[in-house]
């Protein structure tokens, strides 16, 4: 539970690159990772938050999502196998905020991943499942230059597979 | 170019080759610039007979240079441009490859889970065998995640191959299954094969999530031919001793993971084993089943079903093509036997003129209240006439319902266009011909039930949100000039929050004559709301006449274009902008 004088308090972090960042608590907690590392820190507001991880180019897009969504609710937990409804949906500002080049865009999400960032991850996520949804291997392949490896064996167990799943 | 990894375009090089060519910062040399000035001066008074000629051909000539230089730019930039297509390429598949291929395997999984899932949660086990036939990668991560294995389906045309669905049941390890069969009603074996594949999955019964039957009329389904729904039937027939056999294993089955039952007849079911629909009558309890859809089927006598069935909490009910079961106290007496049911969907399509008010009229019924019903969602075909649906709506009465959907259809996918043509409103005058108003005024009145007003009960006496939805198959849009409906709001007096949402292009006409109106505190327009300004001013009057006003909070306007949303699959939603309430006059105004 956040206090008042959290929500005034300013976080310092440090880049791979070492940039330092100076960010409302806020927002910073947005990130379960530096929230965790504040609270084993403690008061000490001058000691800065390593981040080896990321670089500050990512940090700065990182922390312009956490700006947008510092009021938002904290996440849910894990949701369990009983409920599995899933949206591919991404919100307007989220979907602004995503149209970045391909690299950066994998950056993010390896980003969010690292300081358990569970929304922006899903974010990130969701935008590459836009991109593989409803194509084919071939395709996939040619997007992402990926090799196919399967020796002839394996190709025709998985066209054997496919048959079926082609004929439906 | 150099090889190897750090190879690069000689720019230095070609640098100096541009300098060369732009000879001393004019690209064109000195000589053509002199002559260029020179030919600016002459004005209409300098030309004589004299220089006629020769400034002429000066001039020619010194366009023809250009015209060739202009050629020669246009086809070094034409043979440069696939190069540079290919560079951003490159570079673009080059980052994307990197970059997925650094991502951690529990990311990819959950990518792909996306990538897999259909909008009910399952997994499209097409998708997941597609994405494990890219690479070796990417196969290993499917097939060592359960989750891609847990969605069971039996074809009604080809057979699941049975190494297949042991594959998938293996692989799927503890993970709980959605089993989603398909039976041809045309086809004779397609019994046996249902019969033959539950063999298989009931072995794995606890890990039942959901079971998801589905009756086909397959190759005659848009048939019209009697003989040949005859032969539908007969095959039907033909099933009984399948399908005692199939409800006698079923009644028995222990199903502690069943969350969501959804039984689908096309039409109403030919035979009466089909009528009994498997698990409803079941004696073993379903501690988790907490949803059901029945399309075509209503059970004749509700105290036969299962308790465990009576106690779910949402219930979606769709009766499109029910001549048999167009029965309103029927319906009746079965949505009044769930107890704790919080959501109700009701769907009501092709209703059987003539036989609506069978049972006589609804003053000899009895109303059924449903205490517990939250949510209530109505959708009604253009098919159906106003008096059918008043037969449900005025004898349901939902004291403590909060949240109310209401779904106007214009016609069905597969409606005969003749068969449309009666019921579509056309105006001789119209200078849009052939075209007709889609006409919801009295559907829309019949679908808040009789009677309710500001301060005297009604069906929905505490119902704060009321959604309208108006849509058609896109396929008939094309029919309609305008679309007509009424908002009876004192039929939902303690509403507000009213939304109305349509991605329909024609113009929409709202009658509002409510006296009067309930306290409305936020109108949202999920639509082309442009159309719709002047009722919103309207409404605002209306208002404000009524001393409402002052808690009036908001418009809310979003455009909306589902369709578009579909094709591109973006996944991206659109943008609200919010009308704060000392503005919406202006904003009425506003593009008129």
């Amino acid at each position: 539970m956040s206090t008042t004088e959290d929500k005034t308090r300013k976080v310092k972090l440090v880049t791979s690159d070492n940039e330092e960042f100076e960010v409302d608590w806020e927002v910073a907690t947005r990130s379960v990772l530096i929230k965790h590392m504040l609270e084993d820190i403690g008061e000490s507001e001058e000691q800065a938050i390593p981040l080896p991880n990321v670089t500050a180019n990512v940090l700065k897009k990182v922390l312009e999502w956490c700006e947008h969504h510092r009021k938002d609710p904290e996440p849910a937990p894990e949701s369990s196998d009983d409920n599995r409804k899933r949206t591919l949906e991404i919100g307007d500002w989220d979907a602004k905020f995503i149209q970045v080049d391909q690299e950066m865009l994998f950056e993010i999400i390896l980003a969010a991943n690292y300081l358990d960032i569970k929304a922006l991850l899903d974010v990130g996520c969701k935008t590459v499942a836009n991109m593989i949804k409803g194509k084919q291997p071939e395709e996939i392949r040619k997007m992402f230059n990926i090799v196919n490896d399967f020796t002839p064996e394996e190709e025709a167990q998985i066209k054997k597979e496919n048959e079926w799943a082609e004929d439906r | 170019m150099e090889g190897g990894s750090n190879a690069r375009i000689h720019i230095d090089r070609t640098i100096e080759a541009a300098e060369l060519w732009r000879a001393g910062n004019d690209a064109l040399g000195e000589f053509w610039r002199e002559e260029l000035a020179d030919l600016s001066k002459y004005t209409f008074a300098d030309v004589t007979e004299a220089n006629a000629k020769q400034l002429t051909r000066r001039s020619k000539s010194i366009s023809l240079d250009v015209e060739s230089i202009v050629e020669t730019l246009d086809a070094l930039r034409d043979l440069l441009s696939s190069d540079i297509a290919m560079i951003r390429s490159s570079n673009t598949t080059i980052s994307l490859m990197c970059g997925l291929a650094t991502l951690p395997d529990e990311l990819f999984g959950v990518i792909f889970l996306y990538a897999c899932e259909g909008e009910s949660g399952e997994v499209d086990l097409v998708a997941a065998i597609r994405l494990s036939r890219v690479c070796r990668r990417f196969r290993d991560l499917v097939q060592s995640n359960p989750r891609f294995w847990t969605t069971i389906t039996m074809n009604p045309h080809s057979t699941f191959p049975s190494d297949l669905l042991s594959l998938c049941l293996s692989r799927s390890k503890d993970s709980l299954l959605d089993i989603t069969p398909y039976l041809d009603v045309t086809v004779q074996k397609s019994m046996q094969r249902f019969a033959e594949f539950l063999d298989i999955v009931t072995l794995h019964c606890h890990r039942w999530r959901s079971f998801n039957l589905t009756y086909h009329e397959g190759v005659y389904s848009d048939s019209e031919s009697e003989a040949e729904s005859e032969a539908s039937a007969e095959t039907a027939r033909s099933w009984t001793s399948d399908i005692k056999r199939i409800h006698s294993l079923v009644t028995q089955l222990q199903l502690p993971n069943l969350q969501e039952l959804r039984i689908m007849y096309p039409g109403p079911a030919y035979t009466d084993d089909l009528q009994v629909v498997p698990f409803l009558s079941s004696k073993m309890p379903f501690p988790k089943l907490h949803s059901a859809t029945l399309q075509n089927y209503i059970p004749i006598d509700p105290s036969n079903v299962s308790a465990s069935f009576l106690t779910i909490s949402s219930l979606d009910l769709r009766l499109v093509d029910n001549e048999l079961f167009w029965e309103p106290p029927r319906l009746l007496r079965f949505i009044g036997a769930f107890t704790l049911l919080r959501e109700l969907a009701l769907t009501l399509g092709s209703g059987s003129p003539g036989n609506w008010d069978q049972g006589g009229g609804d003053s000899q019924k009895q109303k059924v209240t449903l205490t517990t019903i939250r949510t209530f969602r109505l959708t009604i075909f253009q098919e159906v006439m106003p008096p059918e649906v008043s037969a449900v709506t005025s004898n349901l009465l939902f004291p403590n319902c909060i949240e109310l959907e209401l779904h106007f259809v214009g016609f069905h996918e597969d409606c005969e266009y003749d068969d449309m043509q009666e019921l579509i409103d056309s105006d001789s005058d119209s200078d849009v011909e052939d075209r007709g108003t889609l006409n919801f005024r009295d559907l829309a009145h019949a679908a808040l039930g009789r009677g309710g007003s500001i301060g005297a009960g009604g069906p929905f006496p505490n119902a704060e949100s009321l959604c309208v939805r108006i849509s058609t198959p896109e396929k008939w849009e094309w029919l309609f000039k305008d679309v007509m409906i009424s908002l009876p709001l004192e039929k939902v007096p303690s509403l507000r929050s009213l939304t109305l949402r349509s991605d329909l292009k024609v113009y929409i006409n709202i009658e509002t004559h409510s006296t009067p109106y309930p306290a409305l505190r936020t109108i949202r327009l999920e639509t082309r709301y442009k159309h719709l300004k002047e009722w919103a001013g309207h409404v605002a009057r209306k208002l404000d006449e009524e001393g409402e006003w002052q808690a009036f909070e908001k418009f809310v306007v979003q455009r909306v274009d589902g369709r578009a949303r579909e094709r591109d699959n973006s996944g991206f939603v659109s943008t609200d902008r919010i009308i704060a309430k000392n503005t919406v006059l202006g904003w009425v105004k506003e593009g008129r």
